[in-house]
């Protein structure tokens, strides 16, 4: 192979983040000297790419300084490797000349599918309020390089796997330079850019404790987006998919003009996702996303972006259910949130979210080296979801455990309701027209001293159910600059400066009076239970007994507000054989509620602004990697950090008082791990072992318990967890096209000491428990398999087409149990060495399952058909098949009911609800690029 | 910029070309129309069938009748008490809040195949079932719609009107009112029941020419801590018996219009 060398020139803008170099040279094939279209230049192992354009030129930016091995991909050519020392602003690696011969086709194209969107999400109005979204990275970023981080986030992603077994708060995402993680749930609100993958290839995603230069660093990782205009391929991409999952069809158009005359660089992108039914009976999608960002480069040195994103996206729900119920319907996918209505089927549990975010990025190369670069965001959402919620009636949903054959004691009635259940679909769904006849027959009431004001009253019909909205409205802003300066040839240094500021409005507000007049704002429980007082009935005491129309706010009212601010350093040092490094990192949170509305049963509780809570925060960081030489190394990392209470945790019942947790303290979290790299060209093998302990966190999940026809608050304090296990990631090019992968995530993730809870209602003052012990010391962490293993093969065409087929297993996953049965209260009375305290007591784990998969995908370059045309054109095919084997039988989640049988201390009275994943589905994309 | 427009253009009507979810809802009808339903069997003749024990019901037979009383107060738990021309006889159901689908005054269309008649105390009942421990099972909510069918309403029910001396087995489970009567002397002025620890309370009736009667008053019931009349004037009442002895139970406060001058 001969290389020639030939010094290139050009007007490439260099845009840093760090002391970083820009990556030059050029591809010809070595036999016809004619330049290399469609190459793929790259640094193996990162995320830094090139795909030249017919000139052949390719130009890598923002590489940091480093060793590196470089790579050339090109069809029909050998793959080109070299190891490559970058350690000046711009490195010239000439022309290079390709042989003929075999190839490896990038897979370029992945499917859409992000971790939340593609599983039934669990009813939240009646059931869990936190943990519908616990992925840590979602699977828009399957078309990571690393085929761990690929494999976990996209193929795992039916089993809801977490990475480490950690929940989504310990990955950061940062979009354009501007953190993004949502301050109150401290997690990466993947939905609020769904449909817009194709402005979103330009990613970094880690796992793990190494330094990086934009961001001090979560205890998991952290995933970096650039949609910045110039960044963008220049083409023209429209692409239509038809898959079976959330939705069923998908439309996007992208246009990005790249780096154009005077600097400027424009990219638009467009995409609609919708499906009148999607997997699941009942559900529905329409979604729409749009995507702007203008870019301006000064000079060589600074430019800014601009960017806009949003996903206004509508979907109808579904819950969890029994089993009982799974069998009545002869599906495992039966969904208890739809019923007819008039010839449609009506979903009770609309989610309507709505999130647009706008980046300012100023990126300044400020000499040779060191670099600023500044971003600045603020976005405004609006989420809601919806639900039924009714008054002196009964529980709408069809099943309520009261109205199951499972409830009836007389076993020829229990199996004539058996039968009427498997027989008749309205049985087993809501009953909209029921709901209609209630609040139209019978319903007339007065209603006396509206608004509190004596002799003032209405009469009319007062619905029984409504659908009622529960809403979240916020206000965001973000700022984050960061300075990287290559103080040596040894040393650099990074230093960041953030700060984020939240505001959340959250209320209810009425969608539909279902063919009634007038609802009220009334606490009808605390009617009941507090008949003496008219003030302890009341949602607000400064407006008691309001009547409600269509639009109105009611229930509860009040806003989040939470501020966080950081500071960090790192310190970064190089040698030959030997990198290590520090960081530090200081920073303070302050949160508060306001509460609008002045709660009857918590009056001096509940309006205006709670205390200031106020946390001091800091972090340690380091690590130390050792260079075997340029194809392997090996690394620890260490990490040991304090941490604020997230706000939705530290309040006991947020919608109605402003009672904290008690002991309210920072949680704190010591994490090292250490690994293995070996990159060859045809082999890449990831390896590392990781722990973590998490000690003194708060958790609050509410339940709606449709008993005592409020929210049950658990809020338990002293967690502490700790995770333990390995990674193993191993991408083989075996021989001319044909290749294996293997990866594996096993650990032992488990609480290892027992915390206390305390259980509140929303509408009764009297707490449900007071602190409790929860003996779950060594339980398992549940929602997360903690043996995940794939097992892959491929093969890769010079024909431009790819197949390949994965073999999954998962196993050690566990059920959500109630910490309730977990106290003494739980077992009170019941025989120590019984099944029964058994059955109470044990954590539920769930079957180990097998699944498989099939991608294969084709391009076809329309200029080798047709020579001669200006423009480069291409079609993309793209065909998945997720579980090939449709196994239906694959329990992906659930969660013990908080209802218990504390009366015979049965916990099969109420049976787990559970949520199964997708049978076979599929997913086919074709695209059509021009450029 | 041509190509900017022109990729815009053809993605707006590719999406206009897909199907639009539609997702607004018509108010369906409303309902309570009487189905088309043969009647063929009385409250009468059915309860002519009990003979001492269980009864079910194996013949195709269809009766109607209208709600007297339904569970809104809670002074009726779990059972609806319904009349026709020729008797009454109570429901029994397993379900709470009754009352929104099955209100007093509604009139219902019950297919009798398959439940059974049973005794409560001496007072007939229709039950789904008798449980292992001798109780009677209700209806369960899955089966409502098999053997309830849901007629028009309102058609108010005229109370008959009879003295305390007239009320017989033939009224058992009937809507009377009886005039003139007065909560006797250390039952006026009291709480009907007691609404705190849901305890039910037996208070006596009496009338000018000395009869009197139970008036049995649930716990339960939203009037339970309200205060009996002290005056002397009429009663909208359920008449019933419980072991032979016979009782009336009020449905809600707005029964009762005691407020004339006593007779004792």
């Amino acid at each position: 192979m001969k290389i020639f060398f030939t010094l290139f020139l050009g007007c490439i803008f260099v845009v840093s983040f760090a002391q970083t170099s820009t990556v030059k040279g050029l591809v010809k094939d070595e036999i016809t000297q004619k330049t290399l279209d469609k190459a793929v230049v790259r640094l193996t192992g990162t995320t830094f790419t090139y795909t030249t354009a017919a000139d052949g030129l390719f130009a890598i930016t923002n590489v940091p300084y480093g060793r590196y091995t470089f790579e050339v991909v090109a069809d029909g050519h050998v793959t080109y490797s070299q190891p490559v020392d970058i350690s000046l602003p711009e490195t010239i690696i000439g022309a290079i000349g390709m042989p003929e011969g075999q190839l490896e086709t990038i897979k370029l194209e992945t499917e859409e599918k992000t971790a939340v969107e593609s599983l039934p999400t669990v009813s939240l109005s009646e059931t869990e309020i936190s943990d519908a979204s616990e992925e840590s990275v979602s699977s828009a970023l399957g078309s990571s390089r690393d085929i761990f981080i690929s494999t976990a986030s996209y193929t795992w992603s039916e089993a809801r796997f977490r990475i480490r077994g950690y929940n989504a708060v310990n990955f950061y995402t940062y979009m354009n330079g501007l953190p993004v993680n949502d301050l109150e749930t401290g997690r990466t609100n993947w939905g609020a850019w769904g449909g817009l993958n194709t402005v979103l290839y330009n990613h970094e995603s880690r796992v793990g404790l190494q330094a990086t230069d934009f961001s001090f660093g979560g205890v998991g990782g952290e995933n970096s987006f650039d949609s910045r205009a110039g960044l963008q391929r220049k083409q023209l991409e429209i692409s239509y998919a038809n898959t079976d999952r959330n939705f069923t069809h998908r439309l996007t158009a992208t246009y990005s003009t790249g780096v154009m005359k005077h600097g400027w660089a424009v990219s638009v992108a467009a995409s609609k996702r919708w499906a009148k039914e999607g997997y699941v009976p009942g559900t529905f999608y329409d979604g729409y996303s749009y995507f702007f960002a203008i870019q301006k480069y000064f000079n060589e040195n600074q430019s800014i972006n601009l960017s806009v994103a949003g996903a206004p996206t509508t979907s109808g729900g579904s819950s969890a259910s029994t089993q009982e119920m799974y069998n009545l319907a002869g599906s495992n996918y039966y969904n208890p949130d739809w019923g007819w209505q008039n010839g449609q089927k009506r979903n009770s549990v609309v989610s309507k979210a709505h999130e647009p975010l706008f980046i300012l990025t100023h990126d300044w190369k400020i000499n040779n080296k060191s670099s600023l670069v500044t971003a600045a965001g603020f976005s405004f959402s609006q989420k809601s979801r919806s639900g039924i919620d009714w008054n002196n009636a009964s529980n709408p949903k069809p099943d309520y455990y009261a109205y199951l054959p499972s409830y009836i004691k007389d076993s020829t009635i229990k199996a004539v309701a058996q039968t009427e259940f498997r027989n008749n679909e309205n049985l087993r769904q809501i009953n909209w027209a029921g709901l209609y006849d209630a609040n139209r027959v019978a319903n007339n009431e007065t209603i006396d001293s509206v608004d509190g004001v004596a002799g003032k009253s209405v009469t009319g019909r007062r619905s029984h159910y409504i659908v009622d909205d529960a809403v979240q409205a916020d206000k965001k802003f973000d700022f984050n600059t960061v300075y990287n300066n290559s103080i040596t040839e040894h040393i650099s240094i990074t230093a960041g400066l953030t700060y984020q500021f939240a505001s959340t409005e959250n209320y209810q507000k009425v969608v539909d009076l279902l063919g009634g007049q007038f609802y009220v704002d009334v606490n009808q429980f605390a009617e009941r239970d507090f008949p003496g007082s008219f003030l302890a009935a009341q949602n607000n005491t400064l407006d008691p007994n309001r009547i409600l129309h269509v639009g109105d706010k009611y229930g509860y009212d009040y806003l989040e507000i939470v501020h966080h601010g950081a500071g960090w350093l790192q310190s970064v040092f190089r040698y030959k054989k030997i990198d290590f490094f520090a960081a530090a990192e200081l920073s303070g949170t302050a949160f508060w509620r306001n509460g609008k509305y002045k709660n009857g049963l918590f009056q001096d509780d509940s309006y205006g602004k709670s205390q200031v809570n106020t946390f001091i925060n800091y972090a340690f960081k380091g690590g130390v990697t050792y260079k075997l030489n340029g194809r392997n190394y090996l690394y620890a990392n260490g990490l040991y950090e304090t941490r604020a209470p997230l706000f939705g945790n530290s309040f006991i019942s947020a919608r109605t008082r402003n009672d904290l947790a008690p002991n309210l303290k920072s949680e704190t979290v010591g994490s090292a791990e250490i690994g293995y790299r070996l990159r060859l060209p045809n082999l890449r093998i990831k390896a590392d072992l990781f722990f973590a302990q998490f000690m003194n966190s708060t958790r609050t999940t509410s339940f709606y318990d449709d008993d005592l026809r409020t929210f049950v608050n658990y809020t338990l304090t002293g967690i502490n967890t700790r995770n333990m296990g390995a990674e193993l990631g191993v991408d083989w090019s075996i021989y001319k096209g044909f290749g294996a992968t293997t990866v594996t995530s096993i650990g032992k993730y488990i609480y290892t000491d027992r915390p206390n809870a305390i259980v509140s209602q929303d509408n009764n003052n009297a707490s449900l428990g007071a602190n409790q012990t929860v003996y779950i010391k060594n339980f398992d962490v549940a929602g997360t398999p903690q043996l995940a293993t794939t097992f892959g093969l491929n093969y890769h065409s010079p024909q431009n087409w790819f197949v390949s087929v994965n073999f999954n297993y998962y196993d050690w996953m566990s059920l959500e149990f109630n910490p309730v049965r977990r106290t003494i209260a739980g077992v009170d009375l019941v025989d120590q060495n019984s099944q029964a305290y058994k059955d109470i007591t044990d954590e539920v784990k769930l079957k180990g399952q097998f699944t498989m998969d099939v991608h294969a995908g084709y391009t076809w370059q329309m200029n080798n058909q047709f020579p001669g045309m200006k423009k480069k054109y291409a079609m993309v095919f793209n065909l998945g098949i997720t579980n090939v084997t449709n196994n239906k039988n694959f329990v992906i989640g659930g969660y013990e009911q908080t209802r218990f049988d504390f009366t015979n201390k049965n916990p099969n009275t109420y049976p787990p609800k559970i949520t199964y994943g997708y049978g076979a589905t599929y997913f086919l994309n074709v695209a059509f690029r021009m450029n | 910029m041509n190509k900017l427009i022109l990729s815009l253009v053809a993605f707006f009507l590719l999406a206009g070309v897909s199907s639009c979810i539609k997702q607004k809802f018509d108010a369906p009808p409303v309902g309570g129309q009487d189905p088309n339903v043969v009647v063929n069997f009385s409250i009468d003749s059915l309860q002519k069938r009990y003979t001492g024990q269980p009864y079910l019901i194996t013949d195709k037979l269809i009766v109607q009748a209208i709600v007297i009383a339904d569970d809104k107060s809670g002074s009726f738990f779990k059972q609806l008490v319904v009349q026709d021309s020729t008797a009454g006889i109570t429901l029994l159901m397993d379900a709470s809040n009754l009352y929104t689908a099955y209100p007093v005054g509604r009139r219902l269309f019950i297919n009798l195949q398959g439940l059974f008649i049973v005794s409560y105390k001496g007072t007939p009942q229709l039950a789904a079932g008798v449980n292992p421990d001798g109780t009677f099972a209700g209806l369960p909510p899955a089966l409502f719609d098999q053997f309830i069918v849901k007629g028009s309403f309102p058609h108010p029910v005229a109370p008959k009107m009879l003295h305390i001396y007239q009320l017989n087995n033939k009224q058992i489970d009937e809507l009377v009112e009886i005039d003139d009567v007065e909560f006797a002397s250390g039952f006026q002025g009291q709480s009907y029941a007691d609404g705190f620890n849901k305890i039910s309370k037996s208070t006596t009736i009496e009338d000018c020419f000395g009869s009197n009667i139970v008036s049995y008053n649930s716990g339960y019931a939203d009037f339970a801590n309200s205060l009996t009349p002290t005056g002397n004037g009429k009663l909208v009442c359920i008449y019933s018996t419980y072991n032979g002895t016979p009782q009336i139970q009020i449905r809600d406060v707005t029964d009762v219009n005691m407020t004339g001058p006593r007779c004792h």
